[in-house]
């Protein structure tokens, strides 16, 4: 277990470096950059460092990201926590007990999202909501509010795309643990079928979806930039994308490696935890 | 041979298609206006087209939904030699003040017989601007599946049969890729390098292509402890003769299925790219770029965003489901081949 987590740590500890070095090479490099060289561009980052000093245009990027994530972090706690809860349910019900025409129209619902692109769906649920709501007829108007109305849309679209990739693969795994041999025996044993599933079959069948999720937080950070820039929600996916269009390298710059580190302590963080719960799981 | 077909039918057949179909496109995307490349590269299409019906055919469904693909695809690549209005050409040239406004109305301008889905803000053909966006959107999609296939499969070919420092070399770099949430990648090479077509294509491979290489790599090492590929070790050919003639045509299955679910995947990225406007801005814009332009205009003539998200979603979809079908079948087949191979 020792030796996993050096193994994940150092793994981190690498993507991180390459992609700050990369950065520091591409910006650079690039054209998009006012200043005439690369000192000018990263001396905040470098006085910070060298003196622990901050300068203005350094506090100026630090309270944006800390705003921006603050922010990102309201939608995606929210999503994840929905995401876990629905498809778990869902595809647990799917795999194990829901009728055939119940079970081929979960699937069909979530092979048919899980195919359409992030925005697409965005497009099509805030045209819906205009239409069906009676709460805010302009989703203009929804995504200036405060509050629940400016997170309830862009949490909808995250949500509905993610739990629909990740009921699709709890369903599949909960079925082919339904078909094991094991459930198979204690089934002609006629032990009963809530004993069956609360036994065997629950713990057994969220092994293989539980892993497939902890590796799936990258691609909802990737649909969250793309939410945040559609409804124009003023998080973190938001600020790489203004910062890029309109050529801000600095603020680019420590979005990016931010987003990076947060991204990349998540994703040891979840390996651990993969480890852990399976390392339970199969004890 | 342990496997009855020849490994100089399908994928040589199939590899020299799509290469081809990539120079026409190339080409095609140089000289956009250019009727020969036009041909060519529908003529191109419809090739590939053929040989994947040749994979499908046994699944009706499959069958129809990929049919759905290729009558967008056709129509959408055949739009140089269709009766079309240019799609930059204004055809109803509005007031500046109401082009500057964006007004409402002038997106539900028609003309039943000459504009069949009306004008936009600025006065161009609406149906002319689609088509042409879809074309452009399936060059970009078809360029950056082969860029991903080329370079996944050879280093997973590699990595799976070598072994060794090369395997674990692959695997680092394949790890640190995924570890990259791929929106960020995009939006800082697409940024820091200029946005052209070989810069976008570069970002989508090193996206993409790490997944092409786990799978290929983790199908690679299990052909290779097989007693064909074995065999061909002791009779002494050499690694590239195992690869080619042993290894690679056993993968033919996975690659087929691999390649539509994962173009479906592609053609998401790029939609999304060309929606966020980091695809190369050609004379002629591509269906994200369209989107992105008319999406403020969504409440009031839904046809002008619906029509191109339709577009989007039936392709994709299509994408996905015969990539399902398709992976139903080999899981059914998968005992029994393997049971062959051994």
């Amino acid at each position: 277990m020792a030796r996993y987590i050096l193994q994940q740590f150092t793994y981190m500890l690498l993507t991180i470096t390459v992609v700050i070095v990369g950065l520091v090479v591409l910006l650079n490099n690039s054209a998009i950059h006012q200043y005439p060289t690369t000192l000018e561009l990263f001396t905040p980052y470098l006085q910070f460092v060298v003196n622990g000093h901050i300068s203005s245009d350094l506090a100026g990027i630090i309270n944006n990201i800390g705003a921006a994530l603050g922010a990102s972090g309201i939608i995606l706690g929210l999503s994840i926590c929905l995401v876990i809860t629905a498809s778990f349910s869902l595809g647990l019900y799917s795999g194990w007990i829901a009728p055939r025409y119940i079970r081929n129209s979960i699937r069909g619902f979530n092979t048919a999202i899980s195919s359409i692109p992030e925005f697409i769906i965005a497009i099509v649920v805030s045209l819906l909501y205009t239409y069906f709501s009676a709460l805010c007829p302009q989703t203009e108007k929804l995504i200036r509010t405060n509050g629940i109305n400016a997170v309830l849309l862009p949490v909808i679209v995250l949500t509905l795309y993610h739990t629909a990739y990740m009921t699709r693969v709890v369903d599949n795994a909960t079925q082919i643990t339904s078909n094991m041999s094991y459930i198979r025996y204690a089934s002609l044993q006629g032990m009963p079928k809530r004993a069956i599933f609360y036994n065997f079959v629950y713990r057994n069948a969220l092994k293989k979806p539980l892993s497939i999720f902890f590796s799936h937080i990258n691609w909802i950070i990737s649909g969250l930039i793309i939410i945040e820039i559609y409804f124009q929600y003023d998080g973190v996916g938001n600020l790489v994308y203004q910062s890029a269009l309109y050529g801000n390298t600095q603020s680019m710059f420590a979005s990016v490696t931010v987003v990076i580190i947060i991204v990349s302590f998540m994703r040891f963080v979840s390996d651990v935890f993969r480890k852990y719960i399976l390392d339970i799981v199969d004890a | 041979m342990h496997n009855n077909r020849s490994p100089h039918t399908i994928f040589v057949q199939f590899l020299s298609c799509t290469l081809l179909e990539t120079t026409f496109i190339v080409f095609s995307l140089q000289y956009p206006g250019s009727t020969f490349w036009g041909i060519l590269s529908l003529v191109g299409f419809i090739c590939i087209c053929l040989l994947f019906y040749k994979i499908i055919s046994n699944s009706a469904i499959s069958c129809v939904l990929f049919g759905i693909i290729v009558t967008i695809g056709v129509v959408s690549i055949a739009s140089p030699l269709l009766p079309l209005i240019a799609p930059n050409r204004i055809v109803f040239p509005f007031s500046a003040q109401l082009q500057a406004e964006k007004s409402e109305y002038i997106t539900q301008y028609y003309d039943g017989e000459t504009f069949w889905l009306g004008v936009d803000f600025q006065g161009r053909d609406l149906l002319s601007r689609i088509l042409w966006g879809t074309r452009q959107l399936y060059f970009y999609v078809i360029l950056s599946t082969v860029a991903t296939y080329l370079t996944g499969i050879f280093f997973g070919l590699c990595a799976g049969y070598f072994q060794g420092w090369y395997k674990r070399i692959v695997n680092i770099f394949v790890r640190l890729l995924l570890n990259i949430p791929t929106l960020i990648m995009y939006i800082v090479l697409l940024t820091a390098l200029p946005t052209i077509l070989s810069v976008m294509i570069l970002s989508i491979t090193l996206a993409m292509a790490p997944r092409v290489i786990r799978i290929v790599q983790r199908d690679t090492l299990f052909l290779s402890k097989k007693g064909f590929s074995m065999a061909a070790q002791m009779r002494g050919e050499s690694h590239t003769y195992n690869i080619v003639h042993e290894i690679l045509p056993n993968l033919k299955h996975l690659i087929v299925i691999d390649v539509l679910q994962r173009t479906g995947y592609i053609l998401i990225t790029v939609a999304t790219l060309g929606y966020l406007g980091f695809t190369p801005a050609n004379s002629y814009d591509d269906l994200g770029r369209i989107l992105r332009e008319y999406v403020i205009f969504t409440q009031s003539t839904p046809h002008i965003t619906l029509i191109p998200v339709f577009i989007i979603i039936a392709s994709t979809l299509s994408l996905n489901i015969v990539a399902i079908i398709l992976r139903r079948q080999s899981r059914l087949n998968q005992k029994d081949r393997y049971a062959a191979y051994a």
